[in-house]
């Protein structure tokens, strides 16, 4: 005999857990809440915490997307979706605007999200003032004490030595005026979209067993200083090699045989269905 | 229909988590709360929130005159420990539940540390129906530009409950429940504003 996994894989004493923790991250905008990270059957770094966030989440009546860095298609993306399906018999789908919650790795959407969706990153580093204090009972009282001179050094530093900043994806952001938060490793292309978001943005680290979120039309501010603007990554000039798309979040691929550098859409069902409307405006003109 | 110990909480999970991400909003919970007609001491919809969220692992008080049989409900469905409001992490605030002995409590729990914020009280009030004009605006974190209060609230309440979030990150968040089996939430970080059709009294 087999018996029936429990919904949504978590034991309910473990979602309670869960809840309570996001809850309080929710009335905390940018602080991380420590919760009981559960063994999931996953290695953690892996997407555990973004799992735990969304099984204590999921319902019968959602639909799920879950994207690994932009892609619908890829392993740890794939493999997620398939544990929550089996789990709880839920719809996947790979079209932003159709799902209700959307898991990720490192990439916001292309789409705007609405206020009728949730989106949960998966983040290995919560703390964004760790590259410079290993201890975290000093980075608890950094934050206690808004003490945030090192996160501005780190900066200052790189624009020292290289005339720019040099963080390539988590960039870190102040959040409403008070918390300095990693926002995940989302390229800063994806920074500004945290701003006044329409839907709520839950973060969960698994391993460092930290939850923490931005709530719905909060500030968010990339840390830049007044004589060097934050900039997030630029592709004018450049579009997709597949649809076309500009204003994007593009991949840069280097092609072997030709030696030509040629980009495309980092967000891969934003890019399908911009293809399939073009498939169909020609199939149209074909007809007519 | 009876209540599902699974899909019920999560439904009402989900409302509470909006509700607490857009302060101000009014969720409805009837579904759920209907089935919980077993409940008599307590609002069902106060009922279903303390089952979502009360466990062995956290600690509960509850006010008014009627607090014995509550607090045994409540005891024997989640296995959380009551406590006194000095140490709870929830705070549950039955109907007729005096002003006085509420503030009081107010003033009493736990607001969280610094370091610690998210060790604070989380309230659970039970008021009348909510959505009735309030002349207060709310603002603040998941609030576009403003929006209405959900529930009239004293000048005194708003007085003790602004001290006690004076110092961000610490702070309390208050959970409204109501008869027909609505929720709303105040978290924290809204600013409450002083009622607009009163005129200035000193």
């Amino acid at each position: 005999m087999r018996a029936e996994p429990q919904f949504a894989f978590l034991d309910e004493g473990s979602k309670k857990e869960i809840r309570r923790a996001t809850l309080k991250a929710v009335a905390i905008p940018g602080y991380q809440v420590p919760f009981a990270s559960r063994e999931m059957p996953m290695a953690r770094g892996w997407g555990t915490g973004g799992l735990q966030l969304t099984c204590s989440l999921v319902g019968k009546e959602d639909v799920l997307k879950v994207i690994d860095q932009g892609a619908d298609e890829s392993v740890n993306a794939v493999s997620i979706k398939k544990l929550v399906q089996a789990t709880t018999g839920i719809p996947v789908t790979e079209r932003t605007e159709e799902a209700t919650l959307i898991q990720s790795r490192h990439r916001i959407p292309e789409i705007p999200m609405t206020k009728d969706q949730i989106l949960v990153l998966q983040v290995p580093m919560p703390e964004p003032l760790r590259k410079y204090e290993k201890k975290e009972s000093i980075t608890k009282r950094l934050h206690a004490e808004s003490e945030y001179s090192g996160a501005w050094l780190m900066l200052f530093e790189q624009i020292m030595k290289y005339g720019r900043t040099t963080t390539g994806a988590d960039h870190p952001v102040l959040v409403n005026g008070r918390y300095v938060m990693a926002p995940s490793p989302i390229p800063r292309f994806d920074n500004q979209k945290m701003d006044h978001s329409e839907a709520l943005i839950l973060l969960g680290a698994g391993r460092e067993k930290k939850i923490y979120a931005v709530p719905p039309y909060t500030e968010i501010r990339s840390l830049a200083f007044e004589d060097h603007p934050f900039k997030g990554e630029d592709f004018s000039g450049k579009c997709c090699r597949f649809c076309g798309a500009t204003g994007v979040f593009l991949d840069e691929l280097y092609i072997e045989e030709t030696g030509v550098t040629e980009y495309q859409c980092n967000d891969t069902s934003h890019c399908a269905d911009r293809l399939e409307r073009q498939g169909e405006k020609e199939v149209h003109h074909a007809t007519v | 229909m009876q209540l599902d110990s699974v899909h019920d909480i999560q439904k009402v999970y989900r409302e509470l988590l909006q509700c607490m991400a857009r302060p101000g909003k009014i969720a409805d919970i009837r579904e759920s709360a209907d089935k919980a007609d077993f409940v008599r001491e307590c609002h069902p919809a106060t009922f279903l929130v303390v089952q979502t969220l009360l466990d062995a692992e956290v600690t509960f008080h509850v006010l008014g005159d009627r607090t014995d049989t509550i607090r045994r409900k409540i005891a024997d469905y989640t296995f959380a420990a009551h406590t006194t409001a000095e140490d709870a992490d929830y705070i549950i605030a039955p109907k007729g539940t005096s002003e006085t002995e509420l503030l009081e409590a107010m003033r009493d729990c736990k607001a969280g540390t610094l370091e610690n914020p998210h060790q604070s009280a989380a309230w659970i009030i039970e008021s009348e129906a909510l959505g009735g004009p309030s002349g207060r605006k709310l603002s603040g974190p998941g609030i576009r530009d403003e929006a209405e209060a959900p529930i009239a609230l004293s000048e005194a309440f708003v007085s003790t409950r602004n001290l006690k979030a004076h110092e961000f990150p610490t702070g309390i968040d208050l959970i409204f429940t109501d008869g027909d089996g609505y929720i709303s939430c105040i978290p924290r970080t809204t600013a409450i504003s002083a009622k607009e059709e009163s005129a200035w009294v000193m």
